[in-house]
């Protein structure tokens, strides 16, 4: 049951709504709380009912690593709740690739695979295994001092919005709030009213924005043919852009659904694509997964090396690669690895991790600043080629679209500018991506009205605070919700090219 | 604050959400006669639908993508003796029926359809989002949707609120109202190569799949498509014309397994019947052997490639164009 889904938007949520507000109201906070503890148990054993024992046992345990972290600081409970956590995480989402790559590296084929790939990853489980594995060690830090009611923790945990794809909550951002809605401490339509805001315009932009440009994306990615050099950096942008849209989108509905229940839970994106840099685009995209990273896997292991070469080195590249080279690759690998189990999002990892090595190196380095447009670009096309193996099947694919977007062999005009190609002497063939006329252009207009929207959108998750319930919110939020509704059901690929 | 928000959830949310309702309604009412201009077929339906003098050609040409392909691209026959009625595969034997009923309503009487086409074109039939794409929405008169109903053996459902069709609705038409309205049947005008080897001739791996993946898919052709070529057969009695049918160049290897596993020779039992059965008094032309391209000629499993591909098949129409047009 997604949030652009019509058994969430005219069932699980206006029920939830109703049945959390009239608790509230003719009951106390905490039966509200634990009713919304309810719902977000149903939400989540919708795919997989047997994943839900999976996740209560996640939290039940975790809850007692917690406890007993809280009683002595031990170093070695906080050990044993990490592997718990990592190990769940490697069974479930890493095994099969983990299997498949031992037994290729030492046998030299797999034939354990088959036998594992039945296996279904439990939704989410990134996400609460992350924001469990910040407790513990927030807990270890003396960041969390106290041990909370199991229900709070609970609820922290199993809060649907963020349930199975963000944002990464911290416990201390939450905890508050949870004692706050048990006190039945709401700020009622003040939060309910941007609430709703926010959460019609993640839907606009999932339903209406990132499924209109997936199509187009799907066609260069999942086309058997090489593409040419216009399809590949139409292709490549495209995606981008849905995978702004569609994350971005989500991460607002997350935040929206939030205060309609009134939780306020962090933002996730702040406009990535006006960064100028690689350290800015990290700190825009998918931000508190960034901090996670940061806090709990690049800011220690910086630390340590930092000292290490303080001490003991002098050379100045050797303090680059032991104090920012090694940290943001091995970081960044890791990252590219929690997106999932695969070469592809290894490489994903590995890209940014070298864009933001160059971006630290260039600044390490005092070199002169950039003009605005060269910076940009340069990160953008970063950003880009990261994408490219994001998306891609395989490494091999992933090369071949990235040829695609660099080679002038592969540069042909489509069939349907023949006489403008055949005047000014540029190669032409038929292009499955650009095969018609009228229908390229529809997307090239697509492709431009979203890479405008995606840098001039405003981010209401940032700034709910001054939205005022004025009639041009009023006919935005209307508008943002009839359209979604209205394209909810549409075919998600081009039926066009089925024949 | 809080009552800025009563007031909006109790008054300006709930007036501008009827407001935007009822403005789709209004748009959606005033766009309802727009036909729609989102694919070949669209564009060939608005054009059969309004005589036009200029049109005299003794032969109309029916077909799937293979086909369209070469007529888009190649002219075909001396200039106004053809006219080029090819769709694609998604509206079926059904769409170039009602096609060619329109066509008849409005246009000259032609000596001779043909039907040049893959064999899998003659068992299609279009259900679901592809004959609301294909068919519903572009076959708009009342005997039209009649007999849409009955092939697709169901009823269109009740007009709903246009919410809930926005693209259908209001996008296409709006987009239809800003494109060019189309007024001539398309023909290319590029004379074919005559040279009918590619310069690759390494077929692609995934191609020869594909090839070898179609190969196994019998082609049965289903009873609702035997009533619409019996209609088509009612269709050239009713205003004397003939039939061809021929067939789009087929890969070596989909061939020797079509040999090999009978499914060509099945299919052609099956149209054989068909004919027999319903087209008593009509003359139909069947062919009965398949034109044979290398595997490198094709693109994907049904196409071919251009333009070496598909100057090789526009040679052929050519010649046989010319053949029809001698024996008149």
């Amino acid at each position: 049951m997604l949030f652009a889904s019509k058994e969430f938007l005219f069932f699980f949520l206006p029920l939830a709504l109703l049945a959390f507000h009239v608790a509230r109201h003719i009951s106390n906070g905490k039966i509200a709380v634990n009713i919304l503890i309810i719902f977000s148990l149903i939400y989540y054993s919708w795919w997989e009912i047997e994943f839900l024992f999976l996740l209560l046992l996640s939290v039940s345990l975790n809850y007692l690593f917690l406890r007993l972290i809280l009683l002595n600081s031990s170093k070695l409970i906080l050990a044993v709740g990490l592997l718990f956590n990592l190990g769940l995480l490697a069974y479930f989402k890493y095994r099969n690739f983990l299997i498949e790559n031992i037994e290729l590296l030492f046998i030299g084929s797999s034939h354990s695979f088959e036998k594992f790939s039945a296996i279904i990853i439990p939704l989410g489980i990134s996400f609460y295994t992350f924001q469990q594995i910040a407790m513990l060690i927030d807990a270890r830090d003396g960041t969390i001092k106290t041990l909370p009611p199991f229900l709070n923790f609970v609820q922290f945990v199993t809060f649907f919005p963020q349930l199975i794809a963000g944002p990464i909550v911290l416990f201390k951002e939450v905890r508050e709030q949870i004692e706050a809605l048990q006190k039945n401490q709401f700020d009622g339509l003040n939060v309910f009213g941007p609430g709703l805001a926010i959460f019609s315009f993640g839907l606009f932009k999932k339903v209406c924005l990132a499924d209109t440009i997936a199509p187009f994306a799907d066609l260069a990615f999942n086309s058997h043919q090489i593409i040419s050099t216009l399809e590949a950096w139409a292709g490549s942008v495209a995606y981008s852009l849905q995978l702004y849209f569609d994350f971005s989108g989500y991460s607002d509905m997350a935040v929206g659904l939030g205060l309609m229940f009134g939780v306020r839970l962090p933002f996730n994106f702040d406009t990535p694509f006006r960064a100028r840099n690689m350290t800015n685009f990290w700190k825009s995209w998918h931000i508190t997964m960034t901090r996670f990273f940061m806090l709990y896997v690049y800011s220690p292991i910086a630390l340590r090396l930092g000292r290490f070469a303080q001490f003991n080195l002098k050379n100045i590249f050797l303090i680059f690669f032991l104090t920012v080279l090694t940290p943001t690759i091995f970081t960044f690998l890791l990252s590219g690895l929690w997106h999932g189990a695969g070469w592809t999002f290894v490489m994903f990892g590995c890209v940014n991790g070298l864009a933001l090595v160059l971006n630290n190196g260039w600044r390490m380095l005092k070199m002169p600043k950039l003009p605005f447009l060269i910076s940009w670009s340069l990160t953008m096309l970063s950003v880009l080629i990261s994408f490219v193996y994001f998306r891609s099947e395989s490494i091999e694919a992933a090369h071949n679209f990235i040829t695609a977007m660099f080679s002038i062999e592969h540069f042909f005009f489509p069939n349907w500018l023949e006489l403008y190609a055949e005047k000014i002497g540029v190669p032409w063939k038929s292009l499955p991506v650009l095969s018609g006329g009228s229908y390229s252009v529809k997307f090239l207009i697509i492709l431009a009205i979203l890479s405008v929207l995606s840098v001039r959108m405003p981010n209401l998750s940032k700034c709910y605070e001054k939205l005022k319930p004025s009639w041009t919110l009023a006919s935005a939020i209307a508008f943002m919700l009839i359209m979604s509704v209205g394209f909810l059901d549409r075919p998600k690929v081009f039926l066009y090219f089925q024949f | 604050m809080k009552d800025g928000w009563r007031k909006f959830f109790l008054f300006k949310l709930p007036v501008t959400l009827a407001a935007i309702l009822i403005l789709i309604e209004a748009l959606a009412f005033a766009l309802e006669e727009v036909r729609p201009n989102r694919h070949d077929l669209d564009r060939l339906a608005i054009v059969a639908d309004y005589p036009s003098e200029a049109i005299h050609s003794k032969i109309i040409v029916f077909g799937d993508s293979v086909t369209q392909d070469v007529l888009k691209t190649f002219k075909i026959g001396v200039e106004g003796q053809v006219t080029n009625l090819t769709t694609n595969k998604a509206s079926g034997i059904i769409g170039s029926y009602l096609l060619l009923s329109r066509y008849l309503q409005n246009q000259p009487t032609p000596k001779t359809v043909v039907f040049a086409a893959t064999p899998e074109f003659f068992a299609f039939s279009p259900d679901g989002d592809v004959a609301e794409l294909y068919l519903r929405s572009v076959f708009h008169h009342e005997d039209e949707k009649e007999y849409i109903d009955g092939y697709l053996g169901e009823q269109r459902s009740a007009p709903s609120m246009s919410l809930m069709h926005l693209e259908g609705r209001i996008g296409t038409k709006i987009i239809s109202v800003l494109s060019p309205t189309p007024v001539k049947f398309p023909m290319g005008q590029r004379v074919p190569d005559t040279t009918s080897l590619a310069a690759d001739a390494n077929v692609q791996a995934h191609v020869l799949d594909d090839i070898l993946k179609r190969a196994e898919r019998p082609i049965v052709i289903p009873e609702k498509n035997s009533n619409v070529l019996s209609e088509i057969c009612t269709l050239a009695k009713k205003h004397k014309f003939n039939i061809h049918i021929v067939f789009a160049p087929v890969p070596i290897s989909l061939f020797d397994a079509w040999k090999k596993n009978g499914i060509f020779a099945s299919f052609l039992t099956q149209l054989r019947y068909i004919f027999k059965q319903g087209c008593q008094d009509v003359a139909v032309s069947l062919e009965t052997t398949l034109t044979v391209v290398p595997d490198y000629m094709m693109r994907d499993a049904d196409h071919l490639i251009r333009h070496t591909g598909t100057s090789f098949f526009a040679n052929r129409l050519n010649e046989f164009v010319a053949k029809l047009a001698n024996s008149y």
